[in-house]
This record gives C-alpha cells, sequence and structure tokens, in this order.
C-alpha cells in the first residue's frame, strides 16, 4: 500500500499555487514500472496555517479533485505527517493519494501531500446549524460521532497514532454520504510508553486538562477528551469549554465539572497536587444540555470528559455505547432515506477487543450476513 | 425518651426553648439517640434570623456556590448563643407557605445524633428560611475531594457510610424515606469530627421539582425515566456515595459498573488508600455498592440490610472521631493569642489596654463614611461626643464614656463597631454584663468577621456564667484573629 503512494524526488514547478496554476508530476519509475505523468491544477484555497496552505486541485488526466496540502519541508528530517499517513487505511481517515516536493524560486523545498477531496468540515456544518438558529439532528450527531470514534479506534489502536489536535476544522465531512473522516496529521504522533511529548498541542476549546496542566506523559485519552468536546459542541450548538486563554479554559472546564478532586489532579499530573483551584461544585448538567437530552448522550460525555485520563472510555468502548444503539438497528437509515455509511467494515482495530465489545459492536443483521466470518473475527 | 425530656430541661439556658417537649417516640430504634440539648423545632421571626447572620453578611455564607447559589446557607448564631446554619431559598423555591411549613415541621420533628437536626424555619412573606445545628468541620466532599492535610482515612470512610446508612434508616423509620440529592456535601461533620447527614435534603422544593442538582449521569436511572424518585433511588444514590469513597473521584456509576464488571477495582480505588486496606474489605464494599447500583428498582438492598452488612467492615471503632479526622478538638482547646487569654482570664485591665491602643484602625471598610453634604455642625456636635467618649475612655472614667457613645450611638448618622467595642467593655467594667453582651453582638452584627467581638461576647457570656457559650466565643474569636492574621501575612 505504501509503496505505491512512493513519492518522486522530481521537482515541479515552483511557484505558489493560485487559480489555473498547473503542477506537473511524474510518479512510478522504480522497481521497473512505466513513468507516469500526472499534472494538477490549483483551483482555489482551502485552508491555511503555521504549516502551509492546503488547496483544492483537479487532476488533469483524471478529472479527480484532490486536496493538496503544501508544507515547506526541512531538508534535514522527515516529514513525520507523511510517515503516519503513508501508514493510515480507514473509510474514516483522510487517506494519502500520493505525494512530491516542489521548489520556489529562492530555493525553498516543499512537500505537496495530495490526499482525497472532502467538500465539507464539521466546523461548516455545525455553522450551518447555527446560522440557522437550530442544534444538529441527533441521528446526525451519532452518525458523525459514531465515525469520529472508529476513525480513532483504528488510529490509536493500529498504528498506535494520537491526533492530538482533534477539533471541528479538522473533521471532514461529505454532504452526500455523510461519511466523516480525520485529517490533518500534521500534530499527530505515535505516543510511546514513558516516553515524553510535548504539551503545548491541541487546539485551545478541545484541550484536554491534563494539557493544560503542562503533563507530559499523556496518552492518546487527549483525543477522547476532544472528542467528548466535539459530541457537547455538535449536541450544544457552541463549544462546551469557551475559554479566551490557557488559563481561562481551565476554569471553563471547572464551572461544568467541578474543582477535579485531589485523587483526579494527581492522575492528570502528579506535580500539580500542591496546587489550589477555585472550589467549585459541578455544574447542574440538565444546565448544560436541554431538557430533551437523551440520557444516554450525557451518559457517554461525562465518560468522555473525564478528568482522570486512564478513566475516559476508549475510542472502541465508545464506538459500543448504547448512545449509538439506533445505528446498529437493522433498518437504520439516513432521515433521506439513503442508507448509511458503512459502519461495520472493521479490520485490524478490534484486534484485543474483547468478545464481548466485539459483540455489541457488530450488530446480529450483519453477523448473519458475515456468517462463519464474523465467527473468525470473534476468535481474534 | 421520658429521661431524655426531662435531661433536656436544665440544658436550655433560654426559656422559650423549654415549652414543648420533643415528641418522638423511640419506637423501632433501639439504639438511644443521645440528642440531649436539643430544642425542638420552633418558628423563628426574619428579624431574628437576619440577626443571627449579621444581616446575611457574606462572611457568613458557608454553601459552596458562594453568593451565585439559588438557596445559600449561612452559618449564624441565635441570640441565646446556639450556633446555627440558616438557609434562606430563592423566593421561587417554595410559593406556597402553608406546604413550607408543614414540609418544615414534619422534618423539625426528626431527632436523631446521626442527623443535622433542623431547629427552626422561618416564613414571612416571600421569605422562606431553615434553621439547623450549625456543623463546624466542613462537608464530606471538602474531605474527600478537595483535603488541604491530609484524606479522610479508610476506617473513617467506613465509619461514613455506616452511621449515613444508619441516618437515612431512621429517617425511613420516621416515614421520611425520600433523600433528594444525596451527595458527599450533604454529609457534614460536627465538632467532634463525627459525619452527620444534613437534614436539608428532607426537604423537597416544590417549584423547581429538580431532585438532583447536579450531572445527571450520576442520578437513578428511574430519575432520568420519570423524573421521580423513590425509597430505592435514595439507595441508588448511596451506592454513588460508596463508590466516591472508594474512588476519591467523581466516576458515573455506569462507567464504574463496567470497570467493576471487568473486576478493573485498581482503577477505581483511591491512591490514598494504599495498603490500608484488605482485598476482602475493599471487595466487600464494591460489591455492595454495584448491589445499591442495580438498574431494577427491587434488587437494590434494603438500608436495614446496608447497615447490617457495614457494620463488620468497621475498623478502629474505639479511636475517636476527631483523631482519625486529625481534627483539634474542643477539648485540646487551640492556644490562645495574648487578647484571647486575657478575655479567657476575664483581665478586663489588659483588654482595655488593647482596645484603646487599636484606636479606630478595625473599622476602616466597616463604618459607613461621611459624604461632604453629612459634614453639617450637628455633624460635628456628634463627633465631637466621640472624642469626648474616647477620652473618658483612656481615663478608664467609663460611666461618661458610657453616656458619651450612647449619644453617639442615638444619634445614628454613622456606625462604628469600635464604639460598640468601647461601650461593651465599659459596660463590663460597670459590672453590667447583659448590656455588654448585647453591644458585643451589636458589634458583630456590624463587622461580622471581627474577633474583638467574639472576644467581648466570650468575656459578658463568662460574667453571666454561661461558660459553654463563652468557650464557643472565645474559640471563634481564636479562629477569628488567627484567620486574619494568616491573611495580613499573605499581603
Amino acid at each position: 500500500m505504501a509503496e505505491d503512494k512512493e513519492m518522486t524526488t522530481r521537482v515541479a514547478d515552483g511557484n505558489d499555487p493560485v487559480t489555473g496554476h498547473i503542477i506537473s508530476t511524474t510518479i512510478g519509475g522504480k522497481n521497473g514500472e512505466p513513468k507516469q505523468t500526472i499534472s494538477y491544477m490549483a483551483e482555489r484555497v482551502v485552508g491555511t496555517g503555521s504549516f502551509g496552505i492546503v488547496f483544492q486541485a483537479k487532476c488533469l488526466e483524471t478529472g479527480e479533485t484532490v486536496a493538496i496540502k503544501k508544507v515547506l519541508q526541512d531538508r534535514r528530517y522527515k516529514n513525520r505527517e507523511l510517515q503516519l499517513m503513508r501508514v493510515m487505511d480507514h473509510p474514516n481517515v483522510i487517506s494519502l493519494k500520493h505525494c512530491f516536493f516542489s521548489t520556489t524560486n529562492n530555493n525553498e523545498l516543499f512537500l505537496n501531500l495530495v490526499m482525497e477531496y472532502v467538500p465539507e468540515s464539521m466546523y461548516r456544518v455545525l455553522k450551518h446549524y447555527s446560522n440557522a438558529k437550530q442544534t444538529m439532528p441527533l441521528i446526525y450527531v451519532k452518525l458523525y460521532m459514531y465515525q469520529i470514534f472508529r476513525g480513532l479506534a483504528y488510529i490509536h489502536a493500529v498504528p498506535g497514532v494520537c491526533h492530538r489536535d482533534l477539533k471541528p476544522q479538522n473533521l471532514l465531512v461529505d454532504p452526500l454520504t455523510h461519511q466523516v473522516k480525520l485529517c490533518d496529521f500534521g500534530s499527530a504522533k505515535v505516543l510511546v510508553k514513558g516516553e515524553a511529548n510535548v504539551s503545548y498541542i491541541c487546539s485551545r476549546f478541545y484541550r484536554a486538562p491534563e494539557l493544560i496542566f503542562g503533563a507530559t506523559e499523556y496518552t492518546t485519552s487527549i483525543d477522547i477528551w476532544s472528542a467528548g468536546c466535539v459530541l457537547a459542541e455538535l449536541l450544544l450548538g457552541q463549544p462546551l469549554f469557551p475559554g479566551e486563554n490557557a488559563v481561562d479554559q481551565l476554569v471553563e472546564i471547572i464551572k461544568v465539572l467541578g474543582t477535579p478532586t485531589r485523587e483526579e489532579i494527581r492522575c492528570m499530573n502528579p506535580n500539580y497536587t500542591d496546587f489550589r483551584f477555585p472550589q467549585i461544585k459541578a455544574h447542574p448538567w440538565h444546565k448544560v444540555f436541554h431538557k430533551r437530552m437523551p440520557p444516554e448522550a450525557i451518559d457517554l460525555a461525562s465518560r468522555l470528559l473525564q478528568y482522570s485520563p486512564s478513566l475516559r472510555c476508549t475510542a472502541l468502548e465508545a464506538c459500543a455505547h448504547p448512545f449509538f444503539d439506533e445505528l446498529r438497528e437493522p433498518n437504520a437509515r439516513l432521515p433521506n432515506g439513503r442508507s448509511l455509511p458503512q459502519l461495520f467494515n472493521f479490520k485490524q482495530e478490534l484486534n484485543g477487543a474483547s468478545p464481548e465489545l466485539v459483540n455489541k459492536l457488530i450488530p446480529d443483521h450483519v453477523k448473519r450476513q458475515m456468517g462463519l466470518n464474523f465467527m473468525h473475527l470473534a476468535g481474534t | 425518651m421520658g429521661s431524655q425530656c426531662t435531661k433536656l430541661t436544665p440544658c436550655c439556658i433560654d426559656s422559650q426553648f423549654k415549652a414543648t417537649v420533643v415528641e418522638v417516640p423511640n419506637v423501632g430504634n433501639e439504639e438511644k439517640s443521645e440528642v440531649n440539648d436539643l430544642p425542638t423545632f420552633r418558628e423563628f421571626t426574619f428579624e431574628q434570623l437576619k440577626n443571627a447572620t449579621s444581616g446575611f453578611a457574606v462572611e457568613n455564607i458557608v454553601s459552596e456556590h458562594g453568593e451565585k447559589a439559588p438557596n445559600i446557607v449561612y452559618k449564624g448564631k441565635l441570640e441565646n448563643q446556639r450556633r446555627v446554619a440558616v438557609k434562606r431559598f430563592n423566593r421561587m423555591a417554595w410559593p406556597d407557605a402553608r406546604q413550607f411549613l408543614e414540609e418544615a415541621r414534619s422534618v423539625g420533628q426528626l431527632r436523631n445524633h446521626r442527623l443535622v437536626n433542623l431547629l427552626g424555619c422561618c416564613c414571612e412573606g416571600d421569605e422562606r428560611l431553615l434553621v439547623a445545628e450549625f456543623m463546624p468541620n466542613e462537608t464530606l466532599a471538602k474531605h474527600l475531594f478537595h483535603w488541604d492535610t491530609q484524606p479522610i482515612k479508610w476506617a473513617m470512610r467506613l465509619r461514613v457510610v455506616l452511621h449515613l446508612a444508619e441516618a437515612l434508616e431512621y429517617c425511613t423509620s420516621k416515614g421520611r424515606a425520600l433523600y433528594h440529592d444525596l451527595n458527599a456535601y450533604r454529609i457534614l461533620f460536627d465538632e467532634d469530627g463525627n459525619p452527620k447527614l444534613s437534614s436539608f435534603g428532607l426537604m423537597k422544593n416544590s417549584r423547581d421539582g429538580k431532585s438532583y442538582s447536579t450531572n445527571l449521569a450520576f442520578t437513578p436511572p428511574e430519575y432520568l425515566r420519570t423524573g421521580r424518585v423513590t425509597p430505592e433511588s435514595v439507595i441508588y444514590s448511596f451506592g454513588t456515595l460508596l463508590l466516591d469513597l472508594l474512588s476519591g473521584k467523581h466516576i458515573p456509576p455506569s462507567h464504574a459498573l463496567d470497570l467493576i464488571r471487568d473486576r478493573n477495582i485498581q482503577m477505581l480505588t483511591d491512591s490514598c488508600l494504599e495498603g490500608q486496606f484488605s482485598n476482602d474489605d475493599g471487595t466487600e464494599l464494591v460489591r455492595l455498592a454495584s448491589r445499591c447500583l442495580q438498574y431494577e428498582l427491587r434488587e437494590r438492598p434494603s438500608l436495614k440490610f446496608l447497615v447490617t452488612a457495614l457494620t463488620p467492615l468497621q475498623k478502629e471503632t474505639d479511636v475517636p472521631s476527631h483523631i482519625l479526622m486529625a481534627i483539634p478538638h474542643s477539648a485540646s482547646s487551640s492556644p490562645l493569642s495574648p487578647l484571647g487569654e486575657a478575655c479567657s482570664r476575664r483581665d478586663l485591665t489588659a483588654i482595655h489596654e488593647v482596645l484603646d491602643n487599636i484606636g479606630y484602625k478595625d473599622d476602616q471598610g466597616v463604618a459607613n463614611e461621611l459624604s461632604f453634604q453629612m459634614w453639617t455642625d450637628e455633624m460635628q456636635e456628634t463627633l465631637n461626643t466621640k472624642k469626648k467618649g474616647d477620652s473618658a475612655f483612656k481615663q478608664k472614667e467609663f460611666r461618661v464614656a458610657i453616656e458619651c457613645y450612647t449619644q453617639f450611638i442615638d444619634v445614628g448618622t454613622m456606625v462604628s463597631p469600635t464604639v460598640f467595642a468601647r461601650r461593651s467593655l465599659s459596660y463590663l467594667m460597670s459590672d453590667m454584663p447583659q448590656e455588654a453582651l448585647s453591644d458585643a453582638m451589636q458589634a458583630q452584627v456590624i463587622s461580622p468577621v471581627w474577633h474583638i467581638a467574639s472576644y467581648l461576647q466570650a468575656v459578658a457570656l463568662a460574667t453571666l456564667g454561661m461558660e459553654n457559650e463563652a468557650h464557643a466565643a472565645l474559640k471563634e474569636g481564636t479562629n477569628l484573629e488567627a484567620e486574619r492574621n494568616a491573611n495580613s501575612g499573605q499581603k
């Protein structure tokens, strides 16, 4: 898989991409494969950041629309995002098609990551609802969150990657199929137990409290916290913890969850146990969420938004939560009557999961279709 | 029961408390509930409770949310010097006055040593207030979740759950089985460090209809389904408290049950408890918790069962709670400051010296300041009487001092706690302790956390022969002075 995407180092034309600009590169040419030219026409910039830019482009040979992320490449290092993207392959993770280098006139080297194009982001979907003064219908909250957790279950378990910047802007949504894909692995990293990592990652509203405490030995459970924030935001239509700065972020969290207990502080960062906090009792959640909120949604949110990182449920456990049971019904459909995107085609992410959990994750009607294959899967 | 009543009467200082007799027939409750010196339930006027709390002073707020809570609890002191907690409901909470009175009277009949007993209520106009015993040693939440010096020991945790089960069993036996929003903030510690269940939670607040104030993930499943609580819901909440005590964390019960099912008890346990208990004890408590948290109401155990199951688990039963909790006990009183020492000896000369030295320093920020318009001739005259009083006070001409200060106070344009303190001491010097007490209390109404006011009360009370109250006031003065010194040290 990764080999298919082996990039060539042929340097493409190097001006900044502007609408109508054409970039050509060749792929193949290794292991005796024929060389092949691919040209992209840049269409519009869809995102900018400290990393560089993302633009939408069209492949002239195939007519396919792609997203190209163009980042400055330090010649001394390998690009971590590229390394990670090459090994990932999941329906809920954005896929890398291939990549190439380009240079500019002043001899700066850029890496271009060519990825599948998904037209909408969760951020824009949320904005659409809030502009219309509506909240997202519950079926979409379930459908989107389920796929986010499936994507997380995959990246956490299979390559062992922590995304470290999960937020609505980094969740892409196909408006037709309602398929969701995690994107932007620019902050992502394979976390190794016992090794320190930087704590200044993740966008403010979605930062797990242990990161605010400066913990360096965190785990993939920081993504679970972020996902909990996204869940609350989909339910509420606005961020749950809208901190104005780093310290205020903690205050916003305490306002809803109450002051962390001594034991919870120790779980987040043992160096902080002597820290004094404002004593605030947990905010009644029935005031955070509206009355008609199903109890399953609140139960799931409280299992994700736990101060103690080890007490947050895993992404796979979240998928199995009763909140998503509606998606597992045999006659589950999109509101327009179309079928749901594929939700149960699990692969390696089930490795190591208990038979009970696997049993919950795969609905009976799917088990029957899978027949013997399921028996095999449950046995592994 | 009868013996309890005769014991009760001579202990009461205030004649108004003697009138009726606690009418709680001790049926079905074998254990003697030592509620020695508790008065019967009564109604208070709003004025009485306003005075008791120094006009509902912010300094006297003891509930968690501070001023922003819908219902605020204040600490206060009744005219007879009994320390109390006063809960003031928001205006919308009890629109029906009769319902409020009925509920309060009913809960007010309960008397048990495992309860923070309800002493009275007030129902005037829009005002709805409850008065209960004052518990000086904070909530279980504080000791369990936000402790300062040491976490609560395993033996004490076991004692808390047993006493709580006994308190609830007592309430159930008296027909008050519904406890609303049972959580770690509802358990308080008395001056001996013994845990007691707040009686405020027995009062259903009719209008807001919310029996649970916390995260709904912690509430009984039937409450989420029907919005109603049953006696079994209380058992469910008891189960969440067992989890709190075991874990020191806020774990949603559904999640805790999953961990228990997966035998992941290690992850559940409070790290402070390492090495304090055997696996068997831990397992037993976890087993009880998961029974209480059963989804089906009928599968949850009874309180009687819980009391029976928790009794043999008790540890260090001969060690008093205040030692387990490391709470400085009233018997081993904290060291007195020089001023406190002088007050305990009733050394009026020494107290006079201190008061003379501090002058009006402590009035800063408390006494009202005069606007420009108020500087009239009349005003100047009032200030002159004060000046005259001050010089008489200095010269120890106390009769003159009383006269001048009285003139000053009667004009009423200026309010000064110091003037009240000085007149109080002048009364003490003139052998008029009742008047001295009244002035010292007035000083406290104006300046709720002023140690001098408490000290002068202590001296006046001791002179009046009210030793216990004098002792409490002296302790209060000592604490206030220590806090004051700590605060000025921080600045």
